[in-house]
């Protein structure tokens, strides 16, 4: 975190000219304010030194026409042609969900003696920008080679948005569809530890019963006992906590038996604890990140109604949650890019109106969502009565704002890009001030301890081995529980691309696109 | 594309393996390491499983081609002075379909050589056998196949007779129908992975068998299976049933047969590696791991150098100090520092794109640092100065 510097001086401090601006917003964590004045957007330093920045958000949509970017280019050559100096230019998006600003330094335009006030500058850079870009309508040819790595930016961003746009019309509909049983996420993270040597669901279900008979006692002390696993009902009722697992994408068929996925090895290596069904911090986030994932359009409506009324009953859930869902997959259907996508959501649509008897038949999609609610440390739960608590009211009022900005569509790469930024932020953190930065040589200190952690944790084929995935995933926890660092799976990704930081940290990223995963090796060449 | 201006008659880096007689050019300690597991397997008899690993593009597909190629083997066999008959080598490319997967590698074995080839090698078996004893056919192929019905099949195979080969054929690749059974009077299709392993682990018993008084058709017998990652795609039951097959392949040919497995580290289908789909009974009987590792520095510009001298590419002998003619020392020293990764496949990618600028360049005899400079961002290539 830099030091602060001084405040603005008054004339220069949009809070005293709010009324000037027909958009104002002030973002304590970049520290900026965001103010827009006639038809341009500016950022403005919220310490000094002074700057202001033209600024212009992105979506992902239409970038491939550039239709946003080349004013600025074109304006950044035009002051390169009268002032022999590039301005800077600057793309944010990996820190922003779910979109992108570029920004170009306008310092060149200032001369802050000149004006009285801001409004008054603001002003003058406005004509001069609208002048410059009047008289060089397609000269941005030196500009576009110029800030052609800035402009790489804008490509990551667009084939991130790419990517989420397609996994969702891949699957529009993105729900699990478990047992009503299968309640207690401790028996998911009991079942991913028997399995690390890959293995059969008999002998897997045969040994999370006789784990679950000695804990017996340790879930009648849980706040939420529901859905245990009974030496009476014999290894049935271990089942539908077996196929959670498989939805989950924790376990996978493998011949004729299961093994860890490398996703679910990553729970294996996380702190945990047998003797209880409470989770741990590093089991909570892993779990919200798979739910999230796995069973998107069940979770968020149930979120979005726990906001408007953080305590209220089951029965009312229930009764509330056809709407919820109905008005979600509505929202949904005008973010489908293929027919297909959304001759998907139509069909789920129309499912929903042949539902009847909905608050019984609610009862397997509401309660045991609420138990994993309850797991996952975002609302408790008395009798029948769930009452949100601090962090999933967080959650669940970020949830329903991005709602109504009609902003969002959770996918795995969505997760994968923002996860801990925009969701574990507010799900974890509740006195802890967590960076989005860290600096290099702390960030390869934590990943070199993680990469030898997950190779002594894991064993392969091949000697010395790091799943990338496992690694990133497992890392990502890591820095935000450990660190208070929001180190996101393609931050990670992105951070391991580059050569010179690979070689301190002694180990080599081999990643393959085809298959969207890659492995970690020590560097034994010296060249 | 005029290659002659820089010395060369022909671009001698091709991305993918090369048709035709594969060349080994440098990285000499894993070359080293590959035939080291060879001339063991000649010297010795326990059967053993090797597993190959390493990225896409490190040369295992080329090291199988290469040491399957019947130069290499019988190159090996002098070198080594193991002495006798040469081994068979045969490489096999992981059947990619979405069922009968092993049917499709037991056919790939056997088309080899072509049934009548096939019965040939067992005839000569047979008659070498005959020679130190009149029952010693009947009784190994008691003692190997021990089915009887697959028995049956050994004794058609091994008369030739030419009107039978058709049927035996059909009935060894699976497409041979009841009039078949009939006439070469078999009463089932040999159509489980038990049938079809022993078939082959028969006949690599009777290719390698030894004693005081017969010397064996071939020494050894290496099997190279490529690509195996790609059983990630099968089914689980043919997952299953491949894995089966490989176990059995072990124990029913425990003597001179060496098994080398090919496969990428990328992790597939969610899991982390191969070994999962092979299950604890092939795991445990993986005799070694080689690993194919990506050269230094140095061992790139070895591999260069060699590439560019291989037999048949110089027009004329490059000058002394000049071995990597038409590549300037500047441009080499900004092509090493650049290639990322340092594989193979990699490395001929950026040599052959650069070969081709020169070559198709009017004026361009050498490729220069320059040159290096101005196309790195066409090959993507990311160049430390």
């Amino acid at each position: 975190m830099p030091t602060l510097s001084k405040p603005l001086p008054a004339a220069l401090n949009p809070r005293r000219f709010q009324q000037h601006f027909s958009e104002y917003h002030h973002d304590s964590y970049t520290r900026r304010y965001h103010v827009t004045y006639g038809h341009h957007s500016f950022a403005i330093s919220t310490h000094l030194p002074f700057t202001v920045s033209l600024v212009e958000g992105l979506n992902g949509e239409d970038l491939e026409e550039r239709d946003q970017i080349l004013p600025f280019l074109r304006l950044a050559q035009a002051l390169h042609s009268s002032t022999g100096r590039w301005p800077g230019l600057d793309v944010e998006w990996a820190d922003m969900c779910p979109g992108a600003l570029i920004l170009l330094d306008l310092s060149l335009l200032i001369e802050i003696k000149a004006y009285t006030s801001l409004p008054e500058l603001l002003k003058d850079i406005s004509t001069r920008i609208d002048s410059l870009l009047q008289g060089t309508k397609s000269d941005f040819a030196k500009a576009e080679t110029h800030y052609s790595s800035v402009l790489k930016g804008i490509a990551a961003f667009g084939e991130a948005m790419t990517s989420i746009q397609r996994e969702f019309d891949k699957e529009p509909n993105c729900v699990l569809n478990t047992n009503t049983k299968a309640r207690r996420l401790r028996y998911v993270a009991v079942l991913a530890r028997l399995a690390s040597e890959g293995t059969t669901s008999t002998r897997l279900t045969n040994d999370l019963l006789l784990w679950a008979t000695k804990q017996s006692e340790a879930l009648l002390a849980h706040e939420d006992s529901k859905g245990a696993i009974l030496l009476s009902t014999g290894r049935r009722s271990a089942l539908p906590y077996l196929d959670l697992a498989r939805s989950l994408a924790i376990l996978t068929p493998v011949g004729k038996g299961l093994a860890l996925t490398n996703s679910g090895r990553v729970l294996v290596l996380l702190p945990s604890k047998t003797d209880s069904f409470l989770l741990t911090i590093e089991e909570r986030l892993y779990f919200l990140f798979e739910i999230m994932e796995h069973d998107r359009d069940f979770l968020l409506p149930l979120l979005m109604l726990l906001h408007d009324n953080p305590s209220q009953s089951k029965l009312a859930l229930r009764r509330e949650f056809p709407t919820a869902y109905k008005a979600h997959l509505t929202r949904l259907k005008e973010k489908c890019g293929t027919a297909r996508s959304r001759r998907q959501i139509d069909a789920a649509l129309q499912r929903i109106e042949h539902w009847e008897s909905a608050e019984r038949y609610m009862e397997h999609i509401v309660d045991p969502r609420v138990s994993w609610l309850v797991d996952l440390g975002l609302c408790s739960l008395a009798g029948n009565q769930i009452a949100m608590l601090p962090n999933g009211k967080s959650l669940a009022k970020e949830i329903s704002e991005l709602a109504k900005d009609n902003l969002f569509v959770i996918t795995e790469r969505f997760l994968k890009q923002w996860f801990f930024k925009t969701i574990a932020i507010r799900t974890e953190i509740s006195d802890r001030h967590v960076e989005k930065k860290i600096s290099e040589a702390a960030a390869i200190e934590v990943l070199k301890r993680c990469c030898d952690f997950v190779r002594d944790h894991t064993t392969s084929l091949a000697r010395n081995r790091v799943v990338a995935s496992t690694l990133f995933r497992f890392a990502s926890i890591v820095f935000f529980v450990e660190h208070s660092v929001t180190m996101d799976f393609m931050d990670l990704l992105h951070f391991c691309s580059n050569q010179e930081r690979m070689t301190k940290l002694g180990w080599r990223l081999r990643w393959s696109t085809a298959q969207n995963d890659g492995y970690l090796m020590p560097i034994t060449y010296t060249g | 594309m005029d290659y002659q201006k820089l010395n060369l008659s022909d671009n001698p880096f091709s991305s993918t393996p090369a048709t035709g007689r594969p060349v080994w050019c440098g990285m000499p300690e894993l070359k080293a390491e590959l035939e080291k597991r060879l001339t063991i397997a000649l010297k010795t008899s326990p059967s053993s499983l090797i597993i190959n690993w390493g990225h896409y593009g490190s040369g295992k597909t080329h090291a199988a081609k290469y040491f399957t190629s019947d130069e290499t083997v019988a190159q090996l066999t002098r070198s080594s002075g193991a002495g006798g008959a040469p081994p068979l080598p045969f490489y096999i490319s992981f059947p990619r379909v979405d069922r009968g997967a092993v049917f499709n590698l037991t056919s790939s074995i056997i088309g080899k050589f072509g049934v009548p080839d096939f019965a040939s090698k067992l005839a000569q078996v047979k008659t070498t056998l005959d020679v130190a004893s009149p029952d010693l056919f009947i009784n190994l192929l008691q003692e190997y196949c021990q089915d009887s019905e697959l028995q049956k099949i050994f004794h058609k195979l091994v008369t030739q007779n030419p009107e039978e080969s058709d049927k035996l054929g059909r009935v060894l690749f699976g497409n041979g129908s009841a009039a078949d059974l009939r006439d070469l009077q078999i009463s089932r299709k040999p159509d489980s992975v038990s049938d079809l392993c022993r078939i082959i682990t028969t006949a690599f018993n009777l290719f390698s068998y030894r004693s005081p008084r017969v010397q064996p058709l071939h020494t050894a017998i290496y099997l190279w299976i490529d690509e195996f990652e790609d059983i990630a795609s099968l089914p689980g039951k043919e997952q299953d049933a491949l894995a089966a097959y490989l176990r059995n392949l072990m124990d029913w040919s425990p003597k001179y047969l060496t098994i080398f497995i090919n496969f990428t580290l990328t992790p597939v289908q969610q899991l982390q590696d191969l070994g999962l789909y092979l299950g604890d009974a092939v795991m445990s009987r993986i005799r070694h791991r080689i690993e194919f590792t990506e050269p230094d520095k140095p061992g790139v510009e070895t591999y260069v150098r060699e590439m560019l001298n291989s037999p048949g590419f110089r027009v004329t002998a490059p000058l002394q100090g000049q071995e990597v003619q038409p590549f300037e020392n500047a441009a080499m020293a900004l092509l090493l520092n650049g290639i990322d990764p340092r594989t193979p496949r990699r490395i001929n990618e950026v040599f052959a794109f650069y070969l081709d600028v020169a070559a198709g360049s009017a004026d361009v005899t050498t490729v220069t640092a320059a040159l290096v400079r101005e196309h790195a961002s066409e090959i993507g290539i990311t160049l430390k100065e």
